[in-house]
Formats: structure tokens, sequence, C-alpha cells
């Protein structure tokens, strides 16, 4: 779909914060190269999938500033199997929800420019993991690579600033995301879930 | 005599079960549909949300007065809104719900009519299995007038769809 005035988002300004560091960081253990986010397991059956562990998504719908309402849901999906311990936690392809947290600003409200989409969880297995964006995000203004590149979220989501009428961001955009807090999942409850296809 | 009747007694209680389990068991097997609405931006443009809202009210209770089960999402509830999403991801969502197929319906205000509806049902593997339009023509003099003449055509062409592909009748 094309329209004047519209362009890919240009992220041009990226919100990003530094996170604040919380005691318990310090002392948090060093990630695994492999990015696997295993915890050593020792005698239990449990499987931690790590606060920090990077996800890779993909938008499973176009989102506009000009018709996404704040508050509104929005769907994202995850890109690749997260692993631990090369067990498959999260399968590509489960469900994320995100949220608009800038842009029209009721239903009856619209043409605002600027848009901001929250990643709130990943609903799985009956689980929900709680999604975050990652620390630092180094703003890009290179506006034919912005398509195709990789979209951080800030802390607060998202943000593209256009001095144009309208940002938007098409369905099949990739975007990071990484775990929020620890998941524990079981052993036991992985391999059912393998056996019927979840 | 009175064994014959026993008999016969019987063998109409066993009917009775009989006809049970194979209601018990059709109703069990039936899979409802998922509802997706989407607002065009000419509907943004010209009309206002809470026609989107009554029709989108107006085709639940179509389908649910003719007890074609809709299923509701378990994150979300009922998708209504003005982001466009392809087939493939809303008939992944239908199929995460529990549904049996997808019913799309694109709620539009085109510059001649006061109103449009296009429904249109997928299988969940995105085949189209049918299409429906309904407008309020050109002679309505007002929106309101308008909205009452499509939702009339819009009854009666989509309860002829009812327990047809797409959209699964519940016995009970």
């Amino acid at each position: 779909m094309t329209d004047s005035g519209m362009r890919p988002y240009s992220p041009v300004m990226l919100l990003a914060q530094d996170q604040a560091q919380s005691p318990s960081d310090s002392a948090a253990p060093q990630m695994p190269k492999d990015g696997s986010g295993a915890e050593p397991l020792g005698f239990s059956d449990d499987i931690i999938l790590k606060s920090g562990t990077e996800v890779k998504l993909v938008f499973a719908q176009s989102v506009s500033s000009k018709h996404a309402a704040k508050g509104e849901k929005v769907e994202l999906r995850v890109a690749e199997d997260i692993r631990v311990d090369h067990m498959v936690v999260v399968p590509a392809g489960a469900r994320v929800l995100g949220t608009v947290v800038q842009g029209k600003k009721n239903e009856k409200y619209g043409n605002s420019k600027d848009l901001a989409v929250s990643v709130d969880y990943i609903a799985v297995k009956g689980k929900r993991i709680k999604l975050t964006g990652e620390r630092k995000q180094k703003p890009q203004t290179n506006v034919g690579s912005a398509t195709a590149a990789t979209i951080g979220f800030g802390l607060t989501g998202l943000m593209v600033y256009m001095s144009q009428r309208e940002a938007w961001i098409r369905e099949g955009t990739p975007a990071n995301g990484y775990v929020a807090e620890d998941v524990i999942f079981t052993r036991s409850e992985l391999s059912s879930a393998a056996k019927v296809g979840d | 005599m009175m064994r014959n009747g026993i008999l016969g007694t019987l063998l109409m209680v066993s009917f009775v079960f009989a006809q049970q389990k194979a209601v018990d068991t059709a109703t069990a097997g039936v899979k409802g549909v998922y509802l997706i609405l989407f607002r065009t931006p000419a509907h943004v443009r010209s009309s206002s949300p809470e026609v989107f809202h009554t029709a989108a009210a107006d085709v639940r209770k179509v389908l649910t007065d003719g007890k074609v089960p809709i299923v509701e999402d378990k994150e979300r509830g009922s998708i209504e809104n003005e982001s466009q999403m392809s087939v493939n991801s809303m008939t992944k969502l239908a199929s995460e719900a529990g549904a049996g197929s997808l019913l799309f319906v694109t709620v539009d205000r085109p510059t001649s009519k006061w109103i449009k509806l296009v429904l249109q049902a997928y299988d969940l593997d995105g085949k189209l299995l049918w299409e429906e339009a309904v407008d309020s023509g050109m002679s309505a003099m007002s929106g309101g007038a308008g909205y009452k003449k499509c939702f009339e055509k819009l009854k009666k062409q989509l309860s002829a769809r009812i327990g047809g592909p797409g959209l699964p009748v519940q016995m009970q």
C-alpha cells in the first residue's frame, strides 16, 4: 500500500534509556556466549530461561500512527526458536503481544505523527513470558537500510519520530526483545509439549 | 403383551440415548468461527467508531442468532481495529484460539454509499471459502437509514451462509 506522505519509519531518533542498575544485576551470572540463557542444571529437572535472553521477533501486523490508538494491542511472533540447553523452550512462531504506547489519542482522534510500540509478553504453553527492550539503541540514520534493519525496542517501546504525516511499521518487520525475568520450565513440560506439537 | 411393552420401552430408551450421543458428538466436534473486524481508512475519515462497533455487534448477533459459535481470543477477546493483518496472520490466530474457520469483516465507507461491509470466510489454510458484500445502496437519505438498509441485507445474506462452509452451527 502506498500513499503520498507515507514513508517507512525512519528511526531518526530512537528513544534509549539506560536501564537502572538493580542490586541483583551485579551479582547476576554472565550470559553464556552461545546466548542460550542456560543455567547450570545440577540435579534440578528445571530449565531456566534467563532474563536478558535475546528474543528475535517479527511484526505480525502493520502498525500506523494514523490508525493505531494508544492502548491497542499489537501482534508479533517469535522469529526463531529460543533454546536453553539445546531444548526448544519457545518455538518460532509463538505469539507475542505488544501495546501501542504512542499513536492516536483514541479511536476518534487520529493523525498522530508519532508511533511507539512496547513489546509485552510471549503467550506460550499457558505461560506469559514478559519481555522488555534492550539497554541502549544506537540511532540509525540510513533510511534505506532502516526498513530491513532490526528494530530494537527501547524500554518504553520503539519510538519513531516523523516529520511527515505518518509513521508506520510493516508486517514482517523484524525486531528484538529481551526476556524480562527468569522463567522456569520443567523437562517433562517441554517433552510433553514437543510430543503434542505445541 | 407386557413383555412386548417392556421390550418396546427399552428399545425406545436406547434409541433416545443413541440420538443424544450423536447430538453430543456433533456438538463436541463443532469448532467455532474466529471473528476479526477491520475498519478501513475511508471509514475512519468519513464515519465514526460507533458505527464500526455497531456493525461488529450486528454481525455477532446474526451469527449467535443462527447458533454459530464464536470463538473468543483468550488474550484479546475480539479483534476490532484499523490495523491491517495478512490472512496468514489472522488464520494463525484463529487456529490458536481453537476455531475451525475465520470470518473477516471489512467495514468501509465508499464515497457513494453510507456504509459497506465485506464478509470473507477462510479456512485455516487461508483458502477463501466465500465472500459476501452488503452496502447501504444509493437511495438512503441519511447515515442511519443507510445503515438500516445495509443491516437488512447483511441479515439476509449472512443468514443464508450459516450452516455452510466456515459458519458451523451448534446443535444445542
